[in-house]
């Protein structure tokens, strides 16, 4: 059941806010969670009833797991409790990837066994570690089924995020039994993160990707402004796209009263690749920085401490995205930059934010390649293409740039040239409006902003119900 | 200021709503898909042909005992034809824009669920619909839901709430064209017609060849992929022959015809390699027509279209006493 699936929209979103606030309004905090609870369910249970089995098992270990840990922590205990959680995703996730690589080392034909992927099994698995490793670190006192079952599932996030830490959520589900009707501002907040994110995916996401989609299927065609097209407008397409997911996700929860963590800061406004790891997938960037990085050394130990620490960390949070090398390649690409970055203030010089912006962003875009590719090959002739290590012809439609100049130009390019424009007003637009937070801050209750608001749901209900998915479900 | 909040919340919710109720309107009574079947005005290019078809074949059972199946290019066959060229026969067109084998059969096996049993097929095969490509994803595509299996109610909530704003447009815009771009005859052969088309052929023959199948323009759009016959695609085709072959069913596969653009794009390689390998798995020489005549006379629409006099031709050839 997608966000922008008609079923969701116009009937699981309105049969749950109906439920739920009738037993809100009558003053029934606990019956409101169990409802939650029922519907995330359901929503879960509606795309695999099996898997809701594995989840529902998988939330039950956790839970006694932790509150044995919290009681008496145990190394051991907290160690077998993480090996579960990552055995599940290594079967689920990893193991036809392994097989995949086993054959190709060594000259085998082991069947794969084509495991269909349970949804939002990397995010609810790395929720739960997080969950395990401070019940162990003492930081959790709170052990009541009913909040940590909400927690785990609550359908805005239990998908595809943002990652919900339980220090941001179980103590709000505790106020909220008592006060489960959010003020009348979260939910017109909800509404407006709803209708802006519906906007963001339905016609600015959906209609982007076309473009990608048609540049990475047809790689050897490519040209020099192809190949900037296609690695645009799928920088584009991901950033609406997840933001878009996490917006609606975060509107979501707050119709019911929670306030969900933000994900996206404007990450293509980032000064440096450090900056934009602070900006872009916040919640998985935290995840990793608390649990992984830090244990690991952090910024504490010297340079070389530094220097693995980060690799570390980016080659396993590109793992985690995808069973694939070119998703390794992508977070190995990340901690080259940011190892650079790392080494680069040491030197002391500095450049304008501006051209670091465009530094950064360039990087960017640049990584996005072997993220979206479908190999390695592949994303090396885009690359090859895009830094005009394979020549640079420009379509016909610029015939007169590269008149007299040593420039050529091509009737055989995958796009007509213009697109490359648009998707740079899409640039633009990252780099100069304000985001959906900053955004919200400037809304007032007044009749124009709400008409607008509403003028924009209208473009969205024209646009709705066409076959669709987010991005972010796939990993 | 409590207040004030929950006036802009109802006035976003009635507006979004009220937007919706105004989609929901415009679909049902402009009907861009001929889905709900309310609308007088002439069906646009958008029509869902999966559903309208399988609708009269439902609503038909036993008055056809043979079927044209294929992609778009054998929308224009002729069933009358068939039925002529095989007395006792009453073919109908269930052609698909952009139908594949896999598809074929899935909507066999959906209707002979539903009782409806068939004892011939003619299916032409496209040698480019057997390469890679992503499969489309467009509501005036979708199958009907006998054949894919979700819900009916679900099925018309979705053309209901569909994004057709611009599909509503193009359909009142052909409704007031003086000669339609394209007509399905749904509810008789499932054959459809290019009108507009072949009026301007009738006025300017080599004009409209120049038009629209040797454009240089429209011939370098054409994607230069360079890859090979899809292994699942073929595995596809042997599926459904094995299918009709446990049923009964005769069927009569045959290449369509290609312009020279077209075979370029594709290969002559992959050609060949299709004719074998369809061959192969069909018990015998399958009739090749990729080659069967040049771009420049009476033969093409467009790059991968044939004429209805052509596709009249074939049928001349593959139903012949000497091929039975």
């Amino acid at each position: 059941m997608f966000f922008t699936s008609q079923l969701f929209l116009f009937g699981f979103l309105p049969a749950t806010l109906a439920a739920y606030y009738l037993a809100a309004r009558v003053r029934h905090g606990h019956l409101a969670q169990w409802i939650l609870i029922l519907a995330s369910m359901v929503f879960y249970g509606y795309w695999n009833i099996p898997y809701l089995g594995l989840l529902l098992c998988s939330l039950s270990i956790n839970f006694v797991v932790g509150k044995r840990l919290s009681a008496k922590p145990s190394r051991v205990l907290l160690s077998c409790g993480l090996i579960f959680n990552l055995s599940l995703l290594a079967y689920f996730k990893y193991a036809d990837f392994a097989i995949e690589n086993f054959n190709a080392a060594f000259g085998q034909d082991v069947s794969l066994l084509h495991i269909l992927l349970p949804l939002g099994i990397s995010f609810f698995t790395f929720q739960k570690i997080g969950y395990l490793v401070d019940c162990y670190r003492g930081l959790v006192d709170e052990h009541d089924p009913r909040r940590f079952m909400l927690f785990v599932l609550f359908f805005p996030q239990l998908i595809a995020g943002p990652i919900v830490h339980h220090a941001e959520i179980i103590p709000q589900l505790k106020r909220h039994q008592d006060r489960p009707v959010p003020n009348p501002k979260l939910i017109a907040q909800g509404l407006f993160f709803i209708v802006i994110g519906l906007f963001k995916k339905v016609l600015i996401a959906d209609l982007i990707g076309a473009y990608a989609d048609l540049g990475f299927s047809r790689v050897a065609d490519l040209t020099f402004v192809d190949s900037w097209t296609t690695a645009l407008a799928y920088s584009l397409q991901l950033f609406f796209d997840f933001s878009a997911y996490s917006e609606i996700a975060v509107g979501l929860a707050l119709l019911f009263g929670i306030r969900l963590p933000q994900n996206f800061n404007s990450p293509y406004k980032a000064t440096s690749i450090t900056d934009f790891w602070r900006r872009w997938h916040m919640t998985l960037g935290a995840f990793m920085r608390s649990y992984l990085y830090i244990p690991l050394g952090g910024n504490k130990g010297g340079i070389g401490t530094q220097m693995l620490a980060v690799v570390a960390t980016m080659v396993v949070g590109g793992f985690w995205h995808g069973a694939a090398w070119t998703f390794v390649a992508w977070g190995a690409l990340h901690a080259l930059l940011l190892a650079i970055h790392k080494l680069w203030i040491k030197t002391g010089l500095r450049i304008t934010p501006s051209l670091a912006v465009a530094v950064t962003l360039m990087a960017v875009i640049s990584a996005w390649v072997p993220f979206r590719a479908t190999s390695i090959a592949d994303s090396v002739t885009i690359l090859r293409v895009m830094y005009g290590l394979d020549g640079i012809a420009l379509p016909a439609l610029y015939s007169l740039i590269s008149a007299g100049s040593w420039l050529s130009t091509t009737g055989y390019t995958v796009f007509h040239g213009h697109e490359i424009l648009w998707l740079l007003l899409g640039v633009t637009w990252c780099l100069k409006m304000p985001n959906t937070y900053e955004l919200w801050d400037k809304v007032t209750p007044s009749f124009r902003w709400a008409a607008g608001t509403g003028a924009i749901g209208i473009s969205v209900a024209l646009s709705l119900g066409a076959p669709t998915s987010f991005m972010y479900w796939s990993f | 200021m409590e207040k004030a909040w929950t006036r802009w919340s109802t006035t976003v919710v009635s507006i979004a709503v009220a937007g919706m109720l105004g989609v929901g309107a415009m679909n049902y009574l402009v009907d861009p898909y001929e889905i709900f079947g309310t609308s007088k005005l002439r069906p646009g290019v958008t029509v869902n042909d999966r559903y309208g078809k399988i609708e009269h074949l439902l609503a038909n059972p036993g008055r056809y005992n043979g079927l044209i199946l294929g992609s778009s290019v054998m929308g224009v066959f002729n069933p009358s034809v068939a039925d002529q060229k095989l007395p006792g026969h009453r073919f109908y067109n269930l052609s698909y824009f952009g139908g594949t084998p896999e598809e074929a059969l899935n909507t066999l096996k959906a209707l002979e669920a539903k009782g409806l049993v068939f004892s011939d097929i003619i299916m032409g095969l496209d040698a480019f619909a057997f390469m890679e490509s992503k499969e489309a994803v467009d509501l005036s595509r979708r199958p009907h839901p006998v054949v894919s299996g979700e819900s009916r109610s679900a099925f018309l909530l979705s053309y209901l709430t569909a994004p057709s704003f611009v599909q509503c447009i193009g359909k009142l815009a052909h409704d007031q064209q003086e000669v339609p771009s394209i007509a399905f005859d749904l509810s008789g052969n499932g054959q459809y017609h290019l009108a507009a088309f072949d009026r301007e052929i009738s006025e300017d023959p080599v004009g409209f060849t120049k038009r629209h199948v040797s454009d240089p323009a429209k011939v370098r759009r054409l994607s230069r992929s360079g890859a090979g016959l899809d292994p699942a695609k073929i595995e596809s085709f042997t599926t459904l022959n094995q299918w009709l072959t446990s049923r009964g069913i005769a069927s009569r596969f045959f290449i369509n015809p290609m312009t020279s653009a077209m075979r370029q794009e594709v290969g002559e390689a992959n050609v060949e390699a299709l004719v074998r390998h369809v061959s192969a798995i069909s018990g015998g020489q399958i009739p090749d027509f990729s080659h069967l005549a040049e771009d420049g006379d009476a033969t093409f629409y467009d790059l991968k279209h044939i004429r209805p006099s052509v596709a009249t031709n074939i049928l001349g050839k593959i139903l012949a006493p000497k091929s039975l």
